[in-house]
């Protein structure tokens, strides 16, 4: 008996040390720092400090901290663009993956090699080649322009169009991989008995196609929602920093208010409120796949 | 009186991954009367699968027609056709319940709610699956499956039900159960199986007719009897059953009885009518339609199965040409290998094919 | 200098190979904000091989330094960051000012006030930050006020730094506030002035200079060093407003925790040098407190009142210093005007 859990140990130690170190240790120390004091000159002072919180949930002492509605009105709207990005992505990779799963095998590799090809490169470097694309003098413009389509340049840099295209261009291929895995996976002799029963094209794809693919469309929608609301680079970059995201604000608390405390407190609430609403998300979906 | 569905001259083709051409059917006429149990066999490969898939819409036809009740299909998607399907791999939705599986039809006909459940507890009970209709498909047996697929097909009440080698994935004793419960419940509902198949014993036990299909044409068209008995070629004799094969040369005639010789040298008595000294033709014998007896065909076993109620022999002629098989009863003299026995037959049990 | 491409190490590899190596040096600066010339003579003299990594910000360098990164040797904070360095014990004293070369640094730029008398770090380099702008555009340009105007008058684009402090500071200075005040009320009032402005503002962003010189905006708001980029263009031009500018300077420090001291003090001897001083400038169009290096610059940088800044303009120019916890005012305002519709 001893013996066995020693062997236990020895078999899982290597497993929680993993997880503990890079997971846990890091989202304690997370949660350590935001209810601490910030040092005048960043880092933090080891007493317990809970306005951190009180300056975005509506309680503070009004002289040193100040409660604004303005930081939970920011989270609300990271979230919205983030639920938007997820829903473009959705809408463009589910008939692309569609179709792919229907290419004969040699095509079908070649389109997944190129989906993953912007890995190859730095975020950065690519979002460069976007504000390239977009600026008014850009690429998109010039073709425009050429053919006539269009008499001035199209405004699209710096405008929250070009930061929802940016973010989804970035998360496409988050989106679109585990949900090319559940298309792929699709059994095709259930979508031809859904058929066969009189069931149209449209019932088909809601009663049979969307339900079998929903672990897919899950898995892509919390792979491109954490990101996104987190995001602050694109924003940055091709919304020319007039709007203010979440991401923006945790990585100002770092970088130019030298409050790490409050950067912790942000990224914590974050967190909370990314897995609250992915929870309800999830536990909706699998109940109404359950019910007629 | 016309036929329920009737298919004329389907053709239809497919591109080889080598860019050739391969016709899947090749000018195919059938027709399935209304309350018939017809079985397409063949082997893998022969479109038998392809025309019911025509049937169902699944396949388009290149050429042809499919009429169903004197109405033409053919331009119908798979959801307009008053037919419905048993798919090989019974293809339930895994993300429902039994019931609903069964209920399907019905739901995306938007059927009350009260007709509805009624209609499927009636077919949950049809196929005995009755207070099952709780669970999930993953949490049934395979012989559970199938009949949940079943229910599922009839509750529409189609004029037609298609079933794809719906018993393939069964062992072999729920394979026979079920052969005669899809017989039964076809006599039961009134309604017209095409059933598809490359087992030759579930097309003897189910069927009406037998449509025997080759290279995406029908060999033969009959009753299992017919098929077996009367095969109109080498090939639905050798698909169908065991069979020996006499390629011979008529010798001569004695009355109602003619003597033929095989170019080995065994020498068969086969039914006169018709034949000519020096025609060449093959006969066919059943290892049913042979017995040991004192004088015959004479020959030494090679091999004997022993199968309980029979026992099978191979015997190689002693005048040469390859063995015969024998299927006989008569276990009261067990040969052992290398025993020299004689076979013998009624000629009227023998079938002539006119090819040599 | 603030780059999102931040973080790409730049090896300066030695040419001459291991055989010559004397040890290594770490930099740890600004992004572009050294002439690669004056690592590779440094190299060339010492056989002492360089690498360098960049930051976009006084407060990321601080928060790497802070968090435990080690390795680097000399880092470039600005004047109120060296002060915080030194208040948090960060640096290391140098004596710098004991070498015989120290005699060509201009007094007036040891202003770092923990460290008047330069024991530790060496001032590096300064400069301002104005207004470039595309006269053919904007037609002349002199204060923030005509900067702002530009997007109604002209249908031009105008940006400002994505730099929290830098953007306030224009508020600040058209009220005639210091840049570093601490009142709330000014703070307030600064708010509410860039607020006014935020409309014509096409981006807040550091990659003004390619955008300026494609045509797509007209204006921006930048660093003085981006006079690099428009040397063949005389319609775009420089300007320090009327209402003020701020300017920077960054000094030469060596970390507490640098694992190659004595290599560090090496690159800063070097650094006193006139020629090695005037190398960087040519390139960096920065002012240099080396006094001789500045009769070494190249005539278009000595000659521009602009970049090489005298009397009544220098008096127009406002350095930032440390604000303590007064920092706080300015996260707020800042956030108020990153979401303001």
């Amino acid at each position: 008996m001893r013996r066995q859990s020693v062997i236990l140990g020895l078999l899982l130690g290597p497993v929680t040390l993993f997880l503990g170190v890079f997971f846990l240790l890091p989202l304690l120390i997370i949660a350590l720092f935001s209810v601490l004091t910030p040092g005048l000159y960043g880092g933090v002072e080891w007493a317990f400090y809970h306005w951190n919180y009180g300056r975005v949930f509506g309680w503070a002492d009004g002289i040193t901290e100040i409660y604004e509605p303005v930081y939970l009105s920011i989270l609300f709207r990271s979230l919205g663009f983030a639920a938007m990005t997820v829903g473009i992505c959705l809408l463009l990779c589910y008939p692309v993956a569609f179709w792919v799963s229907r290419l004969p095998q040699r095509w079908r590799l070649v389109f997944l090699f190129l989906i993953t090809l912007p890995f190859f490169s730095s975020l950065i470097v690519r979002l460069y080649a976007w504000l390239l694309i977009l600026k008014p003098s850009g690429l998109l413009n010039g073709v425009l322009m050429a053919t006539g389509l269009v008499e001035a340049p199209l405004e699209i840099l710096y405008t929250p169009a070009a930061v929802v295209l940016g973010m989804v261009y970035v998360m496409i291929p988050f989106m679109f991989l585990p949900l090319y895995g559940a298309i792929d996976n699709l059994d095709r002799a259930q979508v031809e008995a859904s058929l066969d029963l009189g069931a149209t094209r449209v019932q088909t794809f809601v009663k049979v196609m969307l339900p079998q693919t929903l672990p897919g469309i899950m898995g892509g929608a919390v792979i491109v929602f954490i990101p996104s609301v987190g995001n602050f680079i694109v924003p940055d970059v091709l919304g020319g920093a007039k709007g203010l995201m979440i991401g923006n604000l945790v990585e100002q608390q770092f970088l130019s208010a030298r409050n790490w405390p409050f950067g912790a407190a942000l990224s914590m609430i974050i967190m909370s409120v990314v897995l609250v609403v992915l929870l309800t998300a999830v536990t909706r979906a699998r109940k109404r796949s359950d019910t007629r | 009186m016309t036929a329920l569905l009737e298919i004329r001259g389907a053709r239809r083709e497919f591109v080889t991954p080598e860019g050739g051409r391969l016709a899947a059917l090749d000018g195919v006429d059938l027709d399935v009367g209304a309350n018939e149990f017809v079985t397409l066999l063949g082997p893998s490969g022969c479109g038998k699968t392809t025309l019911l898939r025509a049937v169902s819409g699944f396949e388009t036809l290149d050429g042809g027609t499919i009429r169903l009740d004197g109405a033409d299909i053919a331009a119908l998607p798979p959801f307009r056709r008053p037919v419905n399907t048993v798919f090989q791999s019974y293809a339930l939705f895994g993300h429902m319940t039994v019931a609903r599986n069964v209920g399907y039809a019905l739901e995306v006909q938007g059927v009350p709610r009260a007709t509805y459940e009624a209609e499927v507890a009636a077919a949950l009970e049809k196929v005995g699956l009755s207070g099952l209709g709780g669970r999930k498909p993953s949490q049934l047996s395979g012989g559970q499956r199938q009949r949940v697929a079943l229910a599922r097909a009839i509750i529409a009440k189609p004029r037609l039900l298609l079933l794809d080698e719906p018993l393939s994935a069964l062992d072999r004793n729920l394979r026979q159960q079920m052969q005669i419960e899809l017989k039964a419940l076809q006599h039961r509902l009134g309604i017209a199986f095409v059933f598809v198949t490359h087992d030759q014993e579930e097309a003897l036990t189910m069927s009406d007719r037998i449509v025997v299909m080759r290279a995406g044409r029908i060999e033969q068209i009959g009753t299992p009897r017919d098929i077996y008995r009367q095969p109109k070629n080498r090939f639905v004799a050798e698909f169908i059953g065991e069979t020996n094969l006499f390629p011979v040369l008529v010798e001569r005639i004695e009355g109602a009885t003619a003597l033929a010789r095989t170019d080995a040298g065994v020498v068969l008595a086969i039914p006169a009518e018709g034949r000519r000294a020096g025609e060449r033709v093959t006969a066919i014998l059943r290892p049913t339609d042979l017995a040991l007896a004192g004088e015959g065909i004479r020959g030494t076993v090679t091999r004997a199965v022993y199968l309980g109620a029979d026992l099978h022999l191979f015997v190689q002629p002693a005048a040469g040409g390859p063995e015969i098989s024998v299927t006989t009863r008569d276990v009261a003299s067990l040969p052992a290998t290398g025993e020299t026995v004689h076979l013998a037959h009624d000629p009227a049990r023998v079938h002539l094919l006119a090819e040599a | 200098m603030k780059m999102h491409s931040a973080c790409v190490a730049v090896a300066f590899s030695l040419v001459a190979g291991s055989a010559l190596a004397e040890g290594t040096l770490s930099l740890y600066n600004w992004g572009d904000y050294i002439n690669p010339e004056v690592l590779t003579k440094f190299t060339e003299e010492t056989g002492i091989a360089v690498t360098l990594d960049t930051y976009s910000s006084n407060e990321e360098m601080l928060a790497k330094i802070q968090a435990g990164a080690t390795g680097y040797d000399i880092v470039f904070p600005s004047v109120h960051m060296n002060d915080i360095m030194l208040k948090l014990g960060l640096l290391e004293k140098t004596g710098i000012n004991q070498h015989p070369d120290f005699k060509n640094i201009d007094p007036a730029f040891l202003r770092a006030k923990e460290d008047p008398e330069s024991e530790y770090c060496l001032p590096y380099a300064w400069g301002t930050v104005g207004v470039f702008y595309n006269e053919t555009v904007t037609g002349p340009v002199a204060s923030w006020e005509d900067f702002f105007a530009i997007p109604e008058k002209t249908g031009g684009k105008i940006t400002l730094l994505d730099d929290m402090r830098e953007v306030l500071a224009i508020g600040l200075m058209a009220n005639g506030k210091s840049v570093n005040s601490a009142e709330p009320a000014d703070v307030q009032a600064a708010t509410d002035y860039i607020l006014s402005k935020k409309a014509a503002v096409s981006a807040f962003t550091y990659e003004s200079m390619a955008m300026l010189s494609s045509g797509d905006i007209a204006a921006a708001h930048f660093f003085v060093g981006g006079n690099v980029f428009f040397t063949e263009t005389p319609n775009v031009k420089y300007v320090i407003p009327t209402e003020g500018a701020t300017m920077y300077q960054e000094n030469i420090c060596v970390l507490a925790s640098a694992p190659n001291k004595e290599n560090a003090k090496k690159f800063m001897e070097f650094y006193l040098k006139p020629e090695i001083a005037a190398l960087n400038v040519a390139q960096q169009f920065n002012g240099t407190p080396n006094v001789p290096a500045n009769d070494l610059t190249p005539d278009f940088i000595k000659s521009n009142p602009n970049i090489n800044v005298q009397g009544d303009t220098m008096a127009r120019l406002q350095i930032f210093e440390d604000i303590g916890a007064a920092l706080k005012l300015y996260d707020r305002a800042w956030n108020t005007v990153r979401t303001a519709q």
